[in-house]
């Protein structure tokens, strides 16, 4: 592999791997070094790659490999479970998530377990089908799917929750309507 | 197919259109496009999905990132010249001949500490992928490591004792078995356990007191205890190892 096909290969691919490495890790260092090193990896092994249309799928394959391996057992994010009972999910607008900006909407994401969070990550960034979700985090199609539907109700609760609590801030009176001691 | 059904099958499909032609998703489409309800509760779904995929899609990148990544290929090994068919031969004519005068050097005289050190820390920063076994338990891992000609009688620190244990690995190090244990600390942190033959060193680390060494990203500690040489490493300072001792 030559150079201009490894920059070729960065330019296409690097913007995206940093978006899924930052949703999955603690902070933007974490994730630059999940994205170097996934390249890095791609450098000393790229070659083998013969078929080129997979070379998506081996990027992310191999960062998310390397955020497991981090990661391993760190619970640093509690699970975010709702009652195995369906509920309608919660009522959000796409006004409301317009309104919201991208760091709240991403603590959001970080919030829910990454088991949830990496499949509903690599599905909004769109560029992946639920087969090629599945073939990213080596689990099965209906796995897939599962945590799709489980992730959205997830992020819908807590950007519902966000949302919720923003209303109850407590709002200061103008001074001229406060009450005199 | 009923509504419930459509609706789960609909969640994986992606807001842009992308999948309208995806043969596993089509009766699930049907379903949307002649039942009202799951249509119009499909068009909401997707329109949410595509505000969070604009706010995903927002999300700045590091202005230095690009430029790091390329940078760092600098130092990746190139594919070129030895991948020629005509070299092979005489490449693996060199390579032998080679291999076998390192082993005769290395048997003669004993292996550099500070060349591991420096191959082990290169080693935790860009080769750590995985490991042999991943389990907390010591039992585990002495025992799975005394069959796979690893240090199962390693000897640890009282503090390096009791830090989370995530597994181990075997490594080759110069025709050398080192064996690699893994330990977390708060948050993602870790740090990692080299364990090697004393004998296989000219001149192994001193008992007793460690000695810290900084090695790239990575501050170090080693010291020998008995027929083994220790080396402890984590990214930090003399401060972050300092504590185990």
């Amino acid at each position: 592999m030559d150079d201009l096909d490894f920059e070729q290969v960065v330019n296409s691919f690097y913007e995206p791997l940093y978006r899924f490495a930052i949703t999955l890790t603690q902070s933007e260092a974490d994730a630059c070094d999940l994205t170097q090193d996934t390249f890095f990896t791609f450098a000393n092994k790229g070659s083998q790659i013969r078929d080129r249309s997979k070379l998506k799928t081996w990027l992310f394959t191999t960062l998310h490999r390397k955020f497991l391996m981090i990661r391993r057992h760190d619970t640093r994010f509690p699970h975010l479970e709702t009652s195995t009972v369906d509920h309608e999910l919660p009522t959000i607008s796409p006004s409301m998530v317009d309104d919201m900006d991208a760091t709240t909407v991403v603590e959001m994401l970080r919030e829910i377990d990454e088991t949830y969070r990496a499949p509903l990550v690599l599905h909004y960034l769109e560029d992946h089908s639920y087969r090629e979700i599945a073939e990213i985090l080596e689990i099965p199609l209906g796995t897939v799917m599962s945590r799709l539907s489980r992730g959205k109700e997830l992020l819908r609760k807590r950007l519902a929750d966000q949302k919720l609590a923003g209303f109850r801030k407590v709002i200061p009176l103008p001074s001229s309507k406060r009450i005199s001691p | 197919m009923n509504n419930q059904e459509a609706k789960f099958i609909l969640q994986s499909c992606r807001h842009n259109g992308a999948d309208a032609s995806d043969p596993d998703l089509q009766e699930a489409l049907e379903h949307a496009r002649r039942d009202p309800e799951v249509g119009k509760w499909h068009a909401e779904e997707q329109a949410i999905d595509a505000s969070v995929s604009r706010k995903l899609k927002a999300i700045p990148i590091p202005p230095h990132l690009k430029t790091n990544i390329l940078a760092a290929r600098k130092v990746a090994p190139a594919v070129a010249w030895w991948q020629q068919g005509t070299w092979i031969a005489a490449a693996a004519c060199f390579v032998a001949l080679a291999a076998f005068s390192a082993f005769l050097f290395y048997q003669t005289s004993g292996n550099s500490f500070t060349a591991f050190r420096a191959d082990m820390t290169a080693f935790l920063t860009t080769r750590l992928d995985r490991l042999d076994v991943d389990t907390s338990e010591e039992k585990t891992i002495r025992t799975w490591l005394a069959s796979h000609r690893g240090h199962g009688d390693f000897v640890l620190p009282e503090r390096v004792e009791e830090l989370h244990k995530l597994g181990c690995r075997v490594l080759d190090w110069k025709g050398q078995k080192v064996t690699l244990l893994c330990f977390k600390l708060g948050g993602p942190q870790e740090v990692h356990l080299l364990v090697a033959d004393r004998a296989t060193f000219r001149q192994a680390p001193p008992e007793g007191s460690p000695q810290f060494e900084k090695s790239g990203a990575w501050m170090t500690a080693s010291w020998s205890h008995r027929d083994k040489v220790y080396l402890l490493a984590g990214v930090g300072d003399r401060g972050t190892l300092q504590k185990y001792f």
